[in-house]
């Protein structure tokens, strides 16, 4: 009996042993050293040897601060920000959605309010593009900066709109005449997949800016105070939906997704896709820099919100700082190391991410194209969120599902019923 | 005559049943040669020109970089979870004693919960030890999900081996501890071979866990680190494909090594009571 | 069998009883817990709200398509992964099948080995309307297809997945029983050979009793599993079109970590482990502790 109990507490303590030698932690900061963490996205290839480089400069630059740089991809981080969030162990500088990602961290105190550090350096706040900072701004102010950003526009294949003698649309009827010529050549005027669902967002996000006034918008995407009931949301939805009715969009829709349709787009097999700045990269590496053109969406028929023509969507990636972080002055510092013009620019070189700075994309940095549709959307002020990031999770969900529905025949009421009833559930929880 | 038809409208039937099964096998290593573009152009057919590259891409940029992370982590949890579930294993199945239901019963109720429920619970209480971004955190939560399906699968196991075996020891003045280590173990052979397998392909394919517990990169897992190849917008999915075909490989060979051990006759006959 | 020392029994199961408790029961009654309040991980706010939670779920209409999703996956998986697999297995076991039943079982269980995510790359690619081969190989045998979208139809979502799911799991099983069936004795065979009893009858009558703790424990964990469906979904439609191939694991997620309805999102999983545990219980009628 005691040998049985004794070679039990061996095995038990062998065990113990063997995590004690797996759990070693190597937490020990270099004596005096500040230590930050700092968690991004972007460990793509293309990608992370910009970032390590740049942290490297910054270190160099402050030997004193030292940088624990993680990164994880686009999928993981959504899943890991809320556990972080909920542990109430948030790195010290991390990755961002603009919009309501953003904003929920601001209205709990998660994150540090930056808006003193940007009243004290005024050259660093004005040199971001206003419409991508005031993305971060939450009742006022600051919580965090754009590092990158992106605006939506309508790409199309030249050599397709070669073949078919057609210009590029400036209004909604030639927009739908271009369409029409296209789909009776057979050709499929818009690629466009939905499995992942967040892809219609795009285009009735850029609906609703252009049918909702401004305030009623702004009020509907606060949690707080949705309610949905604008009948211009409706119209938005029905303009979408009337594009896959009258068979722009394609067949098979829902089970079709962006990036096989981007790669026919590039082979020619669609005349026009929806898609983001961030992204002409892909399409340059695809079709080269003369083969494919963008333009501005243009104004549905009957868009009556009072920012309908001035209005694009898009949106920006940010950097935030921790509400607990023991260092916040040495993290403001590398935002703003980070976010400074040459090094924007460098960024934008080096990885084709746009940045959101005055100025910071050119033909040097970018291409020609990228640079010319940046020159243009200097001049919006107004700025449409990404819907599927700018509203309460549960309503952009609900959107999302319902819209998937609604592309197999359920009607733009019944869409905009659900997110209603939604809608009121976060408001009424956020009371 | 007749015996033979049927013998061979059986093996048609087998051998159908496995190119139903092998088709998409071939599909995803073929196409772990194509480009991006190949795959949504024309995703069923040979690639144009074979790129080798794919496969030494994947090692270098994701496989390589993770394997000895993973290769730890399975290895010590399936070890851990399968030496703890023989030990469980044994008095419930052949000692008897009053509260053995209950026992059963808890264990039982492991197999029952959803990993997803028990995250954000899980991840406080790893912070609170103190054993957050540590390998052993992990180890020990992927154990403790492989316990309640491994205990029960030996359990079943013991409970065909014959009782004579330990009565006949017992009377040779045996401890149930030397039964246990000199009878049940060696016995046990095959079982254990089936339940390595079992939870070392959990282990080794767990993902959510992984990610959310783990944060240096040097420690990160091949399925966290084959998520870097799928960003939002930007993913390669050819290199994806490669990567994974790559990286169920050690799972393949390691399968097809311990099959051995499911040998018929190994206990059959002999020990059966 | 003989009656054993309390604290020699308690030395074995310890280990194993300490982790369950503290790795797998304590986070569920933490949710317990946690799904009597209203909260987020995101939020600051932690408001009490007694079973709020519970009421607001069985009035929510995709719980209830989560649900018979998770039984068209329940259901599916009991006749591909217990009936077909058991046949499978069987005759794989019988004489004139052995010498290549090494080949056959090795085939069958490789898919299981692959990560969910790149099968569901490959069923994605193979039920694509568009891209696919699954349209064309029906119009081959003069079913028109047209309106066929596997995945993308709100009816044909869930079982398309549950198929999936089939294709990677059953050699699985298959696996488990051919192990189960090598250890029957031979000698049982060989009487019933020597009465002349013929191959479906030896099924019946010895290797179904001889093996029914092994298709328990299956019959447990395919239904557990797919209760707890979760990796197929998120890989293929997520959930969609709409709600429609949503689980119950899948929704539940959504809820927590996109919705951050964390409150509501651990009744969810209250409910998952209690339909589970009751339905796991049931099954254990079966299972007999002793001999």
């Amino acid at each position: 009996m005691k040998r049985k109990a004794i070679a039990m507490l061996v095995v038990a303590s062998m065990t113990v042993a063997l995590f004690a030698g797996c759990g070693s932690k190597s937490d020990e900061s270099d004596s005096g050293k500040v230590k930050l963490t700092f968690l991004d996205k972007h460990p793509e290839d293309e990608y992370k040897g910009y970032f390590e480089e740049a942290i490297a400069d910054f270190e160099k630059e402050n030997p004193d601060i030292e940088i624990e740089y993680e990164n994880i991809s686009d999928q993981a981080m959504k899943e890991k920000l809320s556990v972080l969030a909920a542990g109430g162990d948030l790195p010290d500088i991390f990755f961002c959605w603009g919009g309501e990602c953003l904003n929920r961290f601001s209205r709990s105190g998660k994150i540090l309010d930056l808006t003193s550090y940007m009243d004290e350096d005024a050259e660093w706040k004005d040199s971001f593009l206003p419409a991508f900072l005031s993305s971060s701004v939450y009742e006022g102010k600051n919580y965090a900066v754009p590092y990158r950003s992106s605006v939506l526009y309508m790409l199309y294949n030249k050599q397709v709109f070669a073949d078919n003698n057609l210009d590029v649309p400036t209004t909604w009827d030639e927009f739908i005449d271009v369409c029409d010529t296209l789909k009776n050549k057979e050709i499929t005027p818009i690629a466009f997949g939905n499995s992942d669902k967040w892809y219609t967002m795009w285009y009735v996000g850029q609906f609703n800016a252009n049918f909702v006034n401004k305030d009623v918008r702004t009020a509907d995407y606060n949690p707080s105070s949705g309610a949905f009931t604008d009948e211009g949301y409706v119209k938005a939805v029905q303009t979408f939906l009337d594009l896959n009715d009258a068979g722009y969009l394609g067949k098979n829709v829902n089970s079709k997704d962006y990036y096989q349709v981007r790669e026919e787009f590039a082979a020619g097999k669609y005349a026009m896709i929806l898609d983001a700045t961030s992204q002409f990269s892909f399409y340059k590496g695809a079709m080269g820099e003369d083969g494919y053109g963008y333009f501005k969406i243009p104004i549905p028929d009957g868009a009556t919100g009072d920012e309908a023509s001035t209005i694009v969507t898009g949106g920006s990636e940010n950097y935030a700082v921790s509400a607990e972080t023991k260092h916040p002055d040495e993290a403001v510092k590398f935002l703003k190391f980070l976010t400074k013009k040459a090094q924007a620019e460098k960024q934008t070189k080096e990885t084709g991410l746009p940045n959101a700075i005055i100025g910071g994309i050119t033909e040097d940095n970018s291409d020609a194209v990228i640079a010319a549709a940046y020159e243009t959307s200097e001049d919006y002020d107004a700025i449409a969120e990404w819907l599927d990031q700018c509203v309460d999770g549960n309503v952009s969900n609900t959107y999302m599902a319902s819209l998937q529905e609604a592309l197999d025949g359920k009607s733009a009421e019944d869409v905009m019923a659900d997110v209603q009833k939604a809608a009121k559930e976060v408001a009424d929880a956020n009371k | 005559m007749k015996k033979k038809i049927v013998h061979i409208i059986t093996y048609f039937l087998f051998i159908l049943f496995a190119l139903i099964i092998i088709f998409p096998l071939i599909w995803m290593v073929i196409t772990g040669f194509k480009t991006n573009q190949e795959l949504f152009l024309s995703p069923f057919s040979l690639p144009e020109t074979w790129h080798w590259e794919n496969y030494v891409n994947a090692w270098n940029k994701g496989i390589g970089v993770y394997l000895s992370n993973s290769v730890i982590i399975t290895v010590a949890a399936t070890a851990l979870s399968t030496f703890l579930s023989c030990l469980a294993a044994y008095p419930l199945s052949r000692l008897k004693f009053k509260t053995k239901k209950l026992w059963v019963y808890l264990i039982l109720g492991g197999l029952m919960l959803a990993p997803q429920s028990s995250l954000i619970s899980l991840f406080k209480m790893v912070k609170i030890a103190g054993l957050y971004d540590t390998r052993i955190s992990l180890i020990l939560i992927d154990a403790a999900f492989r316990i309640p399906f491994a205990t029960f699968l030996i359990m079943t196991f013991y409970k065909s081996i014959s009782y004579s075996l330990d009565e006949s020891a017992y009377i040779d003045g045996a401890t149930t501890w030397q039964i246990f280590v000199k009878i049940m173990l060696p016995l046990s052979k095959p079982i254990i071979a089936s339940c390595s397998i079992v939870s070392f392909r959990a282990v080794w394919n767990e993902l959510m866990f992984a990610n959310v517990l783990l944060q240096s990169t040097d420690k990160k897992t091949v399925p966290v680190g084959l998520m870097n190849f799928q960003g939002m917008t930007t993913t390669n999915w050819t290199l994806v494909i490669s990567s994974m075909v790559i990286a169920s490989l050690p799972l393949i060979i390691a399968f097809l090594l311990l099959q051995k051990q499911f040998v018929r006759g190994l206990t059959a006959g002999s020990v059966k009571g | 069998m003989r009656k054993d020392n309390k604290r020699t029994i308690a030395l074995y199961m310890f280990p194993a009883i300490l982790m369950i408790i503290v790795l797998l029961y304590l986070p569920i009654f933490i949710n317990l817990y946690e799904s009597f309040f209203s909260w987020g991980a995101m939020s600051s706010s932690h408001k009490f709200v007694g079973i709020g939670n519970y009421i607001k779920m069985f009035k929510d209409e995709v719980f209830y398509t989560a649900l018979k999703n998770n039984m068209i996956f329940m259901i599916m998986s009991v006749i591909f992964q217990i009936g077909l697999s058991l046949i499978i297995a069987n005759t794989l076991e019988s004489k004139f099948m052995r010498k290549t039943q090494n080949i056959f079982q090795s085939i069958y269980f490789i898919p299981s080995l692959l990560m969910v995510t790149v099968v569901g790359i490959a069923f994605k690619m193979i039920c694509s309307p568009s891209i696919g081969i699954i349209n064309p190989l029906l119009e081959l045998i003069g079913i028109n297809a047209e309106n066929i979208d596997l995945l993308g139809n709100a009816g044909s979502a869930t079982f398309s997945i549950a198929a999936m799911s089939q294709w990677q799991y059953i050699g699985y099983t298959v696996v488990l029983f051919v192990v189960a069936i090598q250890n029957i004795p031979a000698d049982l065979y060989e009487a019933a050979d020597i009465d002349g009893a013929s191959a479906i009858k030896k099924f019946f009558y010895i290797t179904l009793p001889e093996i029914k703790d092994t298709i328990l424990i299956n019959m447990i964990i395919t239904i557990t599993g797919s209760i707890r469906e979760y990796d197929e979904v998120f890989v293929t439609t997520n959930g969609g079109p709409g709600y429609a191939s949503e689980t119950l694991a899948t929704y539940l997620y959504k809820v927590g970590f996109r919705n951050d309805q964390m409150g509501y999102a651990s009744a969810i999983a209250f409910f998952i482990f209690i339909v589970t545990f009751a339905i796991g219980l049931l099954q254990m009628k079966g299972y007999q502790l002793d001999e």
